[in-house]
């Protein structure tokens, strides 16, 4: 059986390296601006404020360009980092128009990324890692062909057999497989994933406690 | 869903209600498996520290929040032990990324679900969550092609990869 703690830890720094390397439609020095911006996130008083009213639209106030990203760009980035659970439909269609469903979805899969990356940090009760430095490089900017409208905000894989989890970021391959590696390793687990009775430090019941946890504390339906 | 799932191998009657309200005193309680208090204590501390827009209190707050992780970190690796300790902290990693993916582009629920989750959305008020509205035919069951038969079928056809 392979050593969990180490399969763990390559999938954080493959991930990391990850996002230091041009990706599907952002340059590295994009992608690593994505990572500052979730970080700053966190002490940001637009998004304080946002999380504490009734509704995040009730806080006009709007963040500035980053030093690589646009306005738009780094509006997802916090959106997705601090309120997760009240993201609707006509916000995520502003965005799109301004910034493409590639790039917003490539947005929302980085920080998806550096927040698993930088939770687990937390949890372990390590110091945050310092970001590598950005890879030269153009992104692939490749649009799978069998994307299409399956009903969620974004183009996903038309592939029936997936359920719609391990579709999300299909239309970003390149940050759709660093995502996936970080997902199997700390999670799923391949073929494993489908034993309820798994042989693991933890039994089924007590990570799908925690995961419930989890997702009840950060308000996903899904 | 996989929570029930599991419970129901594994012979454990989980308090479902009190593992998704954060808000409950963890101190002794009974969950219903082993080590849920350490688990459950140990979680929300961390997606607290991990996640500060959550906290209320501010700077005060926030240190009472790292305080209370380091305390419940302790705790746990005396439950569970240090694999024990990595698998929840990696748990809390990856749903802290899976909520987002799920937010983030919208995605709705698979049909499988909505037919199997019912009664506990129902239970629990899920369906008046925002992310609800992502799922256009909630309470409508819809028509699916082989009905999940077994706890193996029902995660495969929820979860996991059904190519792989």
């Amino acid at each position: 059986m392979r050593d969990v703690r180490t399969w763990i830890e390559e999938a954080r720094r493959e991930a990391t390296e990850a996002v230091a390397r041009p990706g599907d439609w952002l340059t590295a020095v994009e992608r690593l601006d994505v990572w500052q911006e979730s970080r700053r996130a966190d002490d940001d008083p637009i998004d304080r404020a946002r999380r504490a009213a009734v509704s995040p639209a009730a806080v006009s106030d709007r963040h500035p360009d980053s030093e690589h990203l646009s306005a738009a760009a780094v509006d997802v980035v916090h959106r997705v980092a601090t309120d997760p659970g009240r993201l609707i439909r006509a916000w995520a269609d502003e965005r799109i128009a301004e910034l493409g469903a590639e790039t917003y979805t490539e947005l929302v899969g980085l920080t998806a990324i550096v927040r698993c990356l930088d939770t687990f940090t937390v949890a372990v009760g390590h110091e945050p890692d310092e970001p590598p430095r950005a890879v030269p490089g153009e992104p692939a900017r490749h649009r799978p062909d069998d994307v299409g409208d399956v009903g969620a905000w974004v183009p996903q894989s038309i592939d029936k057999t997936m359920a719609n989890v391990s579709r999300t970021l299909s239309l970003v391959p390149e940050t759709n497989q660093a995502w996936r590696a970080l997902v199997n390793s700390h999670y799923s687990r391949g073929e494993e994933f489908l034993d309820l009775n798994w042989d693991r430090a933890l039994t089924r019941v007590q990570v799908e406690a925690v995961a419930a946890r989890t997702t009840a504390e950060l308000d996903c339906f899904y | 869903m996989l929570l029930r799932e599991s419970s129901r191998i594994l012979g454990q009657d989980v308090d479902v209600d009190a593992v998704v309200d954060g808000g409950r005193p963890v101190v002794d309680a009974d969950y219903g498996f082993p080590a849920g208090a350490e688990l459950l204590a140990f979680a929300s501390a961390a997606n607290r520290v991990a996640n500060p827009a959550m906290v209320s209190g501010g700077d005060d707050g926030q240190v009472d929040a790292v305080a209370r992780l380091d305390d419940t970190r302790d705790k746990l690796l005396a439950a569970v032990g240090p694999d024990g300790l990595l698998e929840a902290a990696a748990t809390v990693a990856a749903f802290n990324g899976l909520v987002r993916v799920a937010d983030g582009t919208g995605i709705a629920l698979d049909d499988a679900m909505i037919v199997v989750s019912s009664d506990i959305r129902s239970h629990l008020g899920l369906d008046t969550m925002a992310g609800a509205a992502n799922t256009r035919h909630l309470g409508v069951i819809p028509a699916i092609d082989v009905a999940p038969e077994g706890s193996v079928g029902r995660v495969r056809s929820l979860f996991a990869d059904r190519s792989a």
